[in-house]
């Protein structure tokens, strides 16, 4: 009896200790092992133990001179090295102290190797990134950047991993950042091919976006004139970054590209979030109650935790800059030095092809290209999955890019994609950045400028001697009009990119009349630029920007955080107007009534306190539902999309009676005005029960998401109420809106200010994870600390001091 | 006596071992206090055990999660559905069920060998 009691309580001590030392697997999610994790001396328990950084008595060798650091209260290190070289390392492993694991899930998210850490939930996004190749070319560009690197650019990459494998090795399991444990994996060291995978990432947020597979489908679908009709590639109410491109020429070639009728069953691939975008504009100091430039720049990109962007000041005998990186990119991104400040935007233009896979065998190991038979280069490609088989698939390569899309059973749907982010580099890219945090004037802007590649920016500049400009900026292909719209059924000459728009020809504005200069995201040039180009572009933003600068004089930076948080949206001025006319409310009762009077009382503006934003929106939506049941029918078969606002607002306005508003499950002929009515009667149905509720407005209808990367709502701020709009200046969408917001005033020394929504700490636990979201929820701003030295105390002295020691 | 000697047992077992090697060798010598602290009930000796490792690491707990005003505890919590609070006590009852369990398996092995 006594025997068997022992054995009872061994075998369930037994089962305790195997319970609580593996890993749990609950569903499709991986606990880590208890015991591990909750251990208050190594477990998830030990991060909550945040202290100030501190290097003791650490030397690193690798330093040619100490390297001195200023942390401040914001948790922003100012590194004041007597190199580049020095500098770039600090950087590494200071970045690495705070965001290591947001830095390894965004190289293994751009390669393909997420599912080792979170299971086959993360399976088909790894199959996407690895069948477009993006680890295959970073390798390929990596090898590139290297030949062409001289100067500081050599040393660029390898000293920021050096420094972030300098933080690795500091790490014991006590020590490890908590997602680490959470996870249960473990860091990797940091290679420059992860810098430059966070690159394709980047890339891939930022002109990775493309419909040509949808469009082909509804051009097959529709026929070419009603596809225009419907999706035409230029809105004439645009107001474009660059109006006046008349000095540009090019010789336009005679033949169109051609255009396809076959349909494509792919489910596409995974897109970019649409509301990746930003603002940014400079004002000369003729507009400036200063008499200096001002620079504005509004990044909008995922709102996570931890934050996209990493704030910091790098200090060397030969430049002082402050700004914002990547974590994983060396160097500033978005910032300014002592005399100039740059801010970029993206350009949208559609920068992907597709074209379809001419076999040359059966077995599709050869394909015809040009009039030769070349053999594909095919790769077996292991996907390794935690608690699963690997997953096994073959990634094929041609000439011109991967063959995404592949069926055994239907060749002909075959398809390659050319990115002309793969395409062979022709210097070492990120030489751009290094040379605006130098740079001192527009001269040498523009010199830092004409290196750069991808993703197309617009960059804006101002400096300290008055000058202001824009430059939309990248490797751009010539294209003949139409060209790389649609799915190519062939690959010919004519159907090739034919060159790069070459760097002076690129749209540029500077010191321009109106004295300022500015973008959205929104078409690059007005139609008579000669070069042809497609994309996806802002509509509104633009347009309210130009507006409102060209109203504007004796500016001052609040004025201009002011404008960066403004709520107020031109689709509401472009359509409400006539919405409200074009109802009919001969028999509604109050409440409908007090809708629209609302409605027709509102200004316009997506304020978080106001309701009037919930009925447009409600309203709007509704209203682009009902009239596009004609594409929803096609969506049922394959992949399309539906025309924009801004066309379904047009075409109301201009085209009312056209045959798309006619509803087709229903008898009658609806009209523009039918759709209106019967919108605003659903509208009524899906608010009437809360549109009256004191607390119902704009602010919780629309809420705003902060997400921990994981997506966990403990470690996220899953309802933030702010006032904004997706086609407001404040571009706030769900997870998506202004990622970084910084105003610069140019003077013999610029201030500067900025937030951003969290923090510099990736740790969960520190207070600094999310301290910046409160002054950004409230469209306030920090004051940057630009130091002069490292015994400037301009700002005060609350600063935690470090020391990378040589010896 | 034999509960002082068994909570200082096990106060050093509960905090020194995890600190300074895999806590995995908390449950042997869980075990080898269980054997020798002489209780007449293997009930007794595993209840002990439990509360005293429970007080340990829930104190440890308590000690980390305090200076830091229970962020991390509430986020931690929050992923569990339970409070910061609870994610203490929750610390408490893995190393008490884990000690309790060693100590009781290590007493009802020496009550084997007794008359």
């Amino acid at each position: 009896m006594k025997s068997i009691k022992f054995l009872i309580l061994s075998a369930l001590s037994l089962g305790f200790v195997y319970l609580l030392s593996n890993p749990l697997q609950v569903k499709d999610t991986q606990l880590p092992a208890l015991g591990n994790f909750f251990n208050p001396f190594e477990g998830f328990w030990s991060n909550a133990k945040t202290k100030p950084i501190s290097l003791d008595a650490a030397t690193f060798p690798v330093l040619q001179e100490d390297v001195q650091v200023k942390i401040d209260v914001r948790g922003v290190p100012h590194i004041f090295a007597q190199n580049m070289s020095d500098a770039i390392f600090a950087q590494g492993y200071l970045t690495a102290q705070d965001r290591l694991w947001q830095m390894e899930i965004t190289h293994r998210s751009a390669s393909g190797r997420l599912s080792e850490i979170f299971g086959k939930r993360a399976l088909k996004s790894d199959i996407q990134n690895r069948k477009i190749g993006n680890e295959h070319y970073a390798k390929k560009r990596g090898q590139k950047w290297d030949e062409y690197a001289v100067g500081d650019e050599k040393i660029f990459l390898s000293q920021y991993a050096k420094g972030v494998n300098a933080y690795i090795e500091t790490l014991d399991d006590s020590s490890l950042p908590f997602e680490y444990k959470l996870f249960n994996h473990k860091p990797e060291a940091f290679q420059s091919l992860h810098a430059t995978l966070i690159v394709t990432k980047m890339a891939q947020r930022l002109c990775g976006r493309e419909e040509d597979l949808e469009k082909t489908n509804l051009l097959a679908a529709l026929g070419a004139e009603a596809f225009d009709y419907l999706y035409p590639d230029y809105n004439k109410a645009q107001s474009p970054i660059v109006a006046d491109t008349n000095q540009v020429s090019y010789p336009k070639g005679s033949a169109s590209a051609e255009q396809t009728v076959s349909f494509y069953d792919h489910e596409p691939f995974e897109k970019p979030n649409p509301s990746n975008g930003s603002n940014n504009w400079a004002v000369s100091g003729d507009k400036t109650r200063s008499g200096k430039p001002i620079l504005a720049n509004d990044p909008h990109l995922g709102m996570t935790l931890p934050s996209v962007w990493y704030e910091i000041q790098i200090h060397t005998p030969t430049m002082n800059v402050y700004g914002v990186t990547l974590p994983g990119i060396p160097g500033v991104i978005i910032g300014f030095n002592e005399n100039i400040a740059w801010g970029v935007t993206n350009v949208s233009h559609d920068v992907t092809d597709f074209y379809k896979v001419d076999w040359a065998d059966k077995a599709k190991t050869k394909y015809n290209y040009l009039g030769e038979v070349k053999a594909i280069e095919e790769i077996q490609d292991t996907i390794n999955i935690l608690g699963e088989e690997p997953y096994i698939h073959s990634l094929k390569y041609t000439e011109l890019g991967p063959i995404v899309y592949s069926e055994a059973e239907h060749p002909e749907q075959d398809l390659i994609m050319r990115w002309l982010v793969n395409e062979d580099p022709t210097n070492f890219e990120l030489s751009t950045f290094i040379d605006l945090c130098k740079a001192k004037n527009y001269k040498e802007y523009r010199a830092a400028l004409s290196k750069y590649s991808n993703p197309a920016q617009n960059f804006v500049f101002a400096d300290n001697s008055g000058d202001i400009a824009i430059t939309v900026t990248g490797k751009f292909p010539v294209k003949e009009e139409g060209q790389g719209k649609f799915i190519y059924e062939e690959i010919t000459e004519n159907n090739l990119w034919k060159g790069y728009i070459p760097f002076d020809s690129l749209p540029h504005a500077y010191n321009p009349s109106n004295g300022f200069v500015g973008s959205a995201n929104q078409h690059s040039t007005s139609p008579n630029y000669p070069y042809y180009y497609n994309g996806r572009f802002d509509h509104y933003r633009g347009r309210i920007l130009h507006q409102k600068l060209s109203k504007m004089d004796d500016i001052s930076a609040e004025d201009m955080m002011a404008l960066q948080n403004d709520s107020e949206s031109l689709i509401a001025k472009d359509i409400l107007p006539t919405l409200t006319a074009m109802v009919d409310e001969g028999d509604f009762n109050a409440l409908k009534k007090s809708m629209l009077q609302m409605l027709r009382d509102w200004d316009m503006k997506f304020d978080k306190t106001s309701k009037a934003p919930i009925l447009f929106y409600s309203w709007w939506t509704n209203i682009h539902k009902l009239t596009w049941d004609e594409i929803d029918v096609l969506a049922k078969d394959r992949a399309v999309y539906k025309p924009g606002d801004w066309r379904t607002i047009e075409m109301i306005k201009e085209d009312s009676s056209s045959k798309y508003f006619d509803i087709l499950e229903s008898e009658a002929k609806e009209k523009a005005s039918d759709i209106i009515n019967l919108a605003f009667e659903k509208t009524y149905q899906e608010l009437e029960g809360r549109i009256n509720e004191e607390a119902y407005d704009w602010g919780k209808y629309w809420s705003a998401q902060v997400l921990h990367l994981s997506k966990l709502p403990a470690l996220s701020h899953p309802n933030i109420e702010v006032s904004g709009f997706k086609y407001a200046l404040n571009a706030i969408r769900g997870s998506h809106g202004p990622s970084w917001r910084m105003i610069v005033e140019l003077d013999d020394y610029p201030k500067a200010y900025g937030v951003y929504p969290g923090g510099q700490s990736g740790n969960p636990a520190s207070k600094l994870y999310d301290s910046n979201l409160d002054a950004w929820t409230k469209g306030d701003y920090y004051e940057l600390q630009f130091m002069k030295s490292p015994e400037d105390d301009r700002f005060g002295s609350d600063y935690n001091t470090l020391t990378f020691k040589k010896i | 006596m034999k509960f002082t000697i068994h909570l200082i047992l096990f106060v050093l077992i509960c905090l020194l071992v995890p600190m300074y090697s895999n806590w995995l060798y908390m449950a042997p010598l869980g075990a080898l206090v269980g054997f020798f602290i002489p209780y007449r009930k293997t009930i007794s000796s595993f209840a002990y055990s439990f509360l005293f490792s429970f007080l340990t690491w829930s104190g440890a707990a308590a000690m980390i999660a305090i200076p830091n005003d229970m962020i991390l505890a509430e986020r931690v919590g929050g992923i569990l559905n339970i409070s910061g609070t609870a994610l203490i006590l929750v610390t408490g009852l893995i190393a008490g069920l884990f000690m309790g369990l060693s100590a009781a398996s290590g007493h009802s092995f020496k009550q084997i060998f007794k008359k």
